[in-house]
């Protein structure tokens, strides 16, 4: 079944069977395969088709850099697009279907694109449908998206879970092949604390691809032992499954590691995917080379692999690319390939070297196995319908031979694999010895090593390698030897870069992902598209999910050649997080849906859920809405609830307000420094309502101040700005007058408050609360506040009101509040209470004209809220000065006005702005809008609370409310804000 | 981006808020042409390319305000203190 | 008539799942009980405060976000020139009996009701930890007595480390305000679900054990 498998175990286990389907059809693997590896032994040659002409696409690399080789994984709601074959670690029942392709694989009726290709070159987006305008939303873009594209998200919710987490360590390892290992080891013995993360699922890197031999033994095994003495060290861990995929500030990383991935499905209680945080004093970059393929005609058919991988297969995979594998090669690595492919017993037809000289030792190497050479030549086309049947070769007098290879392994030389290097702003230099970008202005706190340093043999990547591990442990404190590094064998590693073939036959690609040719670079480059960066926007080089890995530096070069200029002065692009695609679960981690944002629940969050309140999220707090009866619709709960409160009594946790303790020997100094009102004349015993200003005069909250004593005084915020008051008042104390003797305590979670109102609100706390407090209306008027001891703990009385009747709220500890919320229930039973929610309350202050969020909503001055006479002409403020800037004074700005609807039964809608009768809307006539409404009980319709440009001074006049949102405009008379009780007799009963 | 607050020690960005200028002052109330003064303090900023003094809010820790040095080129932070010692 | 309170102090985590995964990777006990006191030096008076606070409790206020005890009360560094005062048991009282004390020489919040309070051990506590807390809780970084003001998820969190607890290890103190308790309490039960999670009953303010105090 699977043809081209070989003999033996590589890094697999053979011993296990594991069964797998691609488009339908079933294969099987082995434990230590991935999916593409597994495709190849079955034979699989076309996995894809291409994004822009449909051409038929195989395997090009093994590993994250894979162009072509993406397909659909798992199903259901698991399904995941564009996944590369080549890092899809193979399990028992993986399913995998091919994309971008209609109606399959082998047929594809898209492949006509083809034969457009001529017109969809660079730029024709922008050139070819420019008109007409209609055109594009209708049908050019409908039709681009069908043909173009990739693969097919799962529309269902994510089944998995995800988590984030955070580590720091002395040291950071990014790539576990030699090098990598090495500096792990070197700071690990030292004692130092090491992470060592790599995207694959074995440590290794190439020496488990390459045959390779360290102090006598194979490469991959020693690359095993280190791994499992690594894992042995108390404060060292070895992260397999895990990309460093981007460096940010602060010597910060972030890595995705794959949990569970390579399973079916996540094990209970484990995530599929978990996000790291790393802080790492110390990083080593040891993320190692890519292999740059060589553009040639034909370049993208099936067969064509990287030499580099091909040895990955034929090594670590045990699988042959082909029957009859050629070699092109710009280097002495390539070399490796043809030998190691002879070894394995695979049919090497031809060897082509674009150099007309190679190293001794090669030749000698590829003289010992025969193989066929041929120099300083080149191959212009590989051919093949259904993958690469015959290739040609040009040798240096121009004569071309055909020679029948079903594989041709490319290697057009390494390029370091720097991105990471370049996340925080550096450029890579260019390096002119091995012809490639190194990585260049890194922080001092990042070093690179081995091949992502340019340092391509393997000894000088293991003695690299152990000299940044032993230096970051000695910067982190810890003593570290210098141990003789491990012997292993010369190599060559020279190369002459051979960017493309300039006399190709066929079409040949730069970019294999966006079918990004030679001509599209022309074009660019004839229309003045040359800097790296421009030339990427126009003709989309790089800009797949690969980011250009096996693209870019060949992409630069040509375009250096087509403009004259040498590879070195075109420079690179930057490369920017994520190193490969990260999904979004991940990012999100485990905050979505109901754990989106964590939810503040109240004091009497408990009792209420057993009174059948219905909750609404406000903010950051869930809050009771109201406590409908059964059969109740939420309009009659209201007016139940109101009436309730108004003719009775009710009670309401109103605990969510902001509680800030203030005290100190200036706390009233400071109090009229950031209130607008005068605070330090309110005698102790009493409350009041302030406002503070932001300093451009804008109102920032409101609030009650009450005075405990001289030197101790308690605000309240509104429940939205708790947090943002406390800031602003701990910069007013630390920042702008560090001088005052005052200290902030943020007290709202200890103190449980439920506002207890309406005319029986006194007899009810009577019967709750006995003798413990004295609360006549003379011992406690209206704007007095009390602490008193009550059945042993603390509690605070304060006769504030926001409902407009007689009311208190009662303030007692937390941990007895669902206790006390029960008390008031059953003190207030014979009184027919009613527990009343956020509707009952908001309709209420409404009907009171009490402004809230919607009105202090960042805008609005004090005079804009009928506010003016509480701005203070005693004493300086913060806001003061710029409040009274001429355009926040001007008397034709909006303010403050109440509205009802002229046909009582009309719905009024927040939002609607005003409008004179018969002005057509626009700009120009807007006159203000709606900011509050509400259904009021007391006056059976609906009411409304908004901003009118002249304000008060146009009470009695007739506007329309325009609400285009809702395509329904209202008539309403302007009115005053306060609807209930205008004189306040009633808060003072 | 990583803050050595200096009571908490080095903590994440993300642990603060941020204001701005820290050079920005509150006009004395007497001083001649306050509108004026106060415009330029409430409004006009300091945008250099280099270092520059900012204020940040260590709201989830300790809620001190830090005067913190940072290079707005690398975001490299130069030196951090509170701002209470800074204003003396 | 006069209607008491019926119950007494309720815990913020009644009704929450106990238990989650296999094993005992993290051990979780609510901690009731306790008097928190929140003690801001007035300008200049820190010495005279803490003059008091020697004598009364022969502790010295530290300097840093640590925790140092004597006899029945810890304090603990929160900001500068700030302090929790810790008592086990002794409830609202403890904030009462200080004020006369530190009367001039410091501004005094009785916080005893204003935290949720988790006791955390258990072989993977930190591993549990490290999915919660944006900081270095690793030994060398945050040794025994440590105090950290800091985030979880996006709920601000003090954590403290107690001397390790024999046999489970490494033990902390996770202080949350009540009103996110189920917020914390959902994310350390995700956390460490996969090492196996455990709440013990909550231990009222008799619990035995080296806790804060």
């Amino acid at each position: 079944m699977n043809l081209n498998r070989l003999e033996g175990e590589g890094a697999l286990r053979r011993d296990r069977s594991l069964a797998f389907t691609f488009d339908g059809r079933r294969y099987s693997g082995h434990p230590g395969d991935t999916l593409a590896s597994a495709l190849l032994a079955a034979g699989i040659r076309t996995v894809a088709r291409s994004f822009k002409y449909h051409r038929r696409r195989g395997i090009l690399t093994a590993g994250s850099e894979e162009p072509n080789a993406l397909v659909e994984l798992r199903s259901g709601a698991r399904r995941e697009p564009n996944t590369r074959a080549t890092v899809i670690e193979l399990f028992d029942g993986l399913e995998a279907r091919s994309q971008n392709r209609w109606p399959a694989l082998g047929l594809d009726l898209g492949a006509v694109n083809s034969l457009l290709s001529p017109m969809l070159v660079a730029g024709f987006y922008y050139k070819t449908f420019m008109w007409p305008a209609a055109f594009w939303e209708k049908v050019y873009e409908p039709l681009i998206r069908r043909a173009a594209g990739l693969g097919r998200a799962s529309l269902e919710p994510d089944p998995d879970r995800y988590e984030k987490a955070h580590a720091f360590c002395d040291l950071l390892v990014v790539g576990a092949g030699p090098a990598g290992l090495a500096a792990a080891l070197a700071a690990g013995r030292a004692g130092a604390r090491v992470i060592l993360c790599d995207e694959d699922f074995l440590a290794g890197g190439r020496l488990n691809a390459d045959r390779r031999e360290i102090d006598g033994e194979s490469g991959a095994r020693w690359a095993r032992q280190v791994a499992d003495e690594l894992a042995s060290l108390p404060e060292t861990r070895v992260m397999l499954r895990t990309t460093v995929f981007g460096a940010y500030d602060g010597n910060t990383f972030g890595a995705l590691e794959r949990v569970s991935d390579h399973l079916r499905e996540p094990e209970p209680h484990q995530p599929r995917q978990r996000l790291w945080k790393i802080v790492a004093r110390r990083t080593v970059l040891a993320a190692g080379a890519l292999e740059r393929p060589i553009v040639f005609g034909g370049n993208d058919r099936p067969g064509v692999m990287l030499a580099g991988a091909v040895r990955t297969y034929v090594n670590r995979f045990r699988v042959r690319p082909g029957r009859r594998t050629a070699v092109f090669t710009a280097c002495d690595d390539g070399w490796k390939t043809a030998f190691d492919l002879f070894d394995a017993g695979i049919e090497v037809p031809v060897v082509v070297d674009s150099r007309p000289r190679i190293a001794a030792e090669l030749a000698i190497e590829g003289n010992r196995r025969g193989l066929r050479v041929v120099l300083g030549a080149h191959v212009c086309d590989a051919d093949g319908a259904a993958g690469v049947r015959r290739i040609e070769v040009r040798d240096e007098r121009g004569r071309s031979t055909r020679v029948a290879a079903d594989a041709l392994a490319v290697s057009g030389g390494w390029n370091p694999n720097t991105a990471l290097s370049t996340h925080l702003g550096a450029r890579p230099r260019w390096c002119e010895a091995i012809h490639a970008f190194v990585p260049a202005g890194l922080p001092g706190s990042m070093i690179a090593v081995g091949a992502a340093a340019g340092e391509f043999s393997l000894s000088g990547a293991l003695r690299g390698g152990a000299a940044a591990g032993r230096d970051a442990a000695r910067a982190a404190g810890f003593d570290a030897p210098v141990e003789t590094p491990p012997r292993v064998d010369d190599e060559a590693v020279g190369g002459t870069p051979l960017w493309f073939v300039a006399d190709s036959r066929g079409k040949a690609f730069v970019d294999l992902q966006h079918d990004v040719t030679p001509q599209d670079l022309a074009i660019a480059a004839r229309e003045g598209f040359q800097s790296a960066e421009l030339l990427k926007r126009y003709t989309t080089l790089g800009m797949g999910t690969d980011q250009g890995k096996t693209s870019a530096m060949n992409g630069h070069a040509l375009a250096a050649v087509l403009t004259g200029r040498a590879a070195a002065d075109l420079g690179t692009i930057a490369a920017r997080p994520p190193y490969t695609p990260v999904a979004i679960g991940a990012l999100a981690g485990p905050h979505r849906g109901p754990h989106f944002r964590p939810c503040r629940l109240t004091p009497s969050h408990r009792w209420a859920v057993s009174r059948d309140a219905v909750f609404v999220d406000a903010g950051e707090w869930r809050r009771a809405r109201a406590f409908p009866i059964a059969g109740e619709d939420w309009k009659r709960t209201l007016v139940r609830e109101v009436l309730g409160v108004r003719n009775g009594v009710g009670v309401c946790d109103v605990s969510t307000l902001g509680k800030i303790d203030v005290q100190g020997a200036d706390a009233g100094e400071f109090l009229d420094r950031v209130y607008a009102n005068l605070i330090s004349s309110l005698s102790v015993g009493k409350a009041r309502y302030g406002i503070m200003l932001r300093e451009d005069g804008i109102v920032f909250d409101d609030g009650t101040v009450a005075r405990f004593a001289a030197d101790h005084f308690l605000l309240s915020t509104t429940t939205a700005q708790a947090a943002k008051v406390l800031q602003h008042l701990e910069h007013a104390r630390q920042v702008l007058w560090p001088e005052l003797d005052v200290e902030l305590a943020p007290v709202t979670e200890q103190w449980a408050q439920f506002a207890i109102a309406g005319p029986r609100s006194r007899a009810l706390l009577e019967a709750l609360l006995g003798g413990a407090a004295d609360i006549c209306n003379t011992a406690l008027p209206y704007l007095a506040c009390a602490e008193f001891s009550w059945q042993g703990r603390p509690a605070r009385l304060f006769r504030i009101s926001f409902s407009g009747e007689l009311a208190y709220e009662l303030a007692v500890p937390a941990r007895v509040a669902d206790a006390v919320i029960r008390a008031i229930m059953t003190a207030g039973e014979p009184l027919a209470v009613v527990p009343y929610g956020l509707e009952a309350l908001g309709a209420m202050r409404i009907e009171k004209g009490h402004v809230a969020g919607a009105e202090l909503n960042g805008t609005t001055t004090a005079r804009d809220l009928g506010l003016a006479r509480m701005m203070s002409a005693q004493k300086d403020y913060i806001g003061r000065v710029l409040a009274a800037r001429p355009g926040l004074t001007a008397p034709d700005r909006p303010a403050l006005i109440g509205v009802k609807p002229l046909r009582r039964e009309a719905t009024l809608r927040a939002g609607a702005h005003f409008l004179r009768p018969g002005a057509p809307p626009s700009l120009a006539n807007d006159e203000g809008f709606v900011s509050s409404v509400t259904f009021s009980p007391m006056l059976g319709h609906w009411i409304g609370l908004g901003f009118l440009r002249g304000g008060p001074a146009r009470i009695g006049e007739r506007v329309e409310a325009h609400d285009p949102l809702s395509g329904r405009d209202v008539a309403v008379e302007v009115t005053s804000p306060v609807f209930y009780d205008p004189d306040g007799a009633r808060l003072r009963s | 981006m990583r803050i050595e607050c200096p009571f908490c020690g080095e903590r994440d960005a993300a642990e603060f808020t941020y204001l701005g200028d820290a050079a920005c002052r509150r006009p004395p109330p007497d001083a001649p042409d306050l509108a004026g003064r106060y415009y330029e303090a409430v409004y006009l900023r300091e945008n250099p390319a280099g270092a520059h003094r900012e204020l940040w809010y260590h709201g989830s820790g300790c809620r001190s305000w830090l005067q913190v040095t940072r290079d707005t080129r690398t975001h490299e932070i130069l030196a951090v203190r509170f701002a209470t010692e800074a204003a003396e | 008539m006069t209607c008491k309170p019926t119950g007494i102090e309720t815990s913020a985590f009644d009704g929450l799942p106990g238990e989650i995964g296999r094993g005992r990777g993290v051990i979780a006990t609510e901690r009731g009980g306790l008097a928190v006191v929140r003690i801001a030096a007035r300008k200049g008076r820190r010495s005279a405060m803490a003059r008091v606070l020697r004598e009364n409790f022969g502790i010295e206020p530290p300097e840093a976000p640590r925790r140092v005890s004597g006899g029945d009360v810890a304090l603990a560094g929160i900001a500068p020139e700030t302090w929790l005062a810790v008592r086990e048991g002794g409830g609202n009282g403890f904030a009462q009996s200080l004020r006369p004390l530190l009367k001039d020489c410091a501004s005094i919040a009785d916080l005893s009701d204003a935290y949720a309070i988790l006791r955390l051990t258990g072989p993977d506590v930190r591993a549990t930890l490290a999915k919660l807390v944006p900081i270095d809780i690793h030994t060398l970084a945050f040794g025994v007595n440590a105090l950290a003001q800091t985030v979880c998820g996006y709920m601000r969190v003090i954590l403290w480390r107690l001397e390790d607890c024999a046999p489970w290890g490494p033990t902390f103190e996770i202080w949350i305000g009540r009103s996110l308790a189920v917020g914390l309490y959902e994310a350390l039960y995700h956390g460490a679900a996969e090492f196996g999670f455990m709440r013990q009953p909550g231990p009222g303010p008799a619990h035995e054990g080296r806790g804060m105090t």
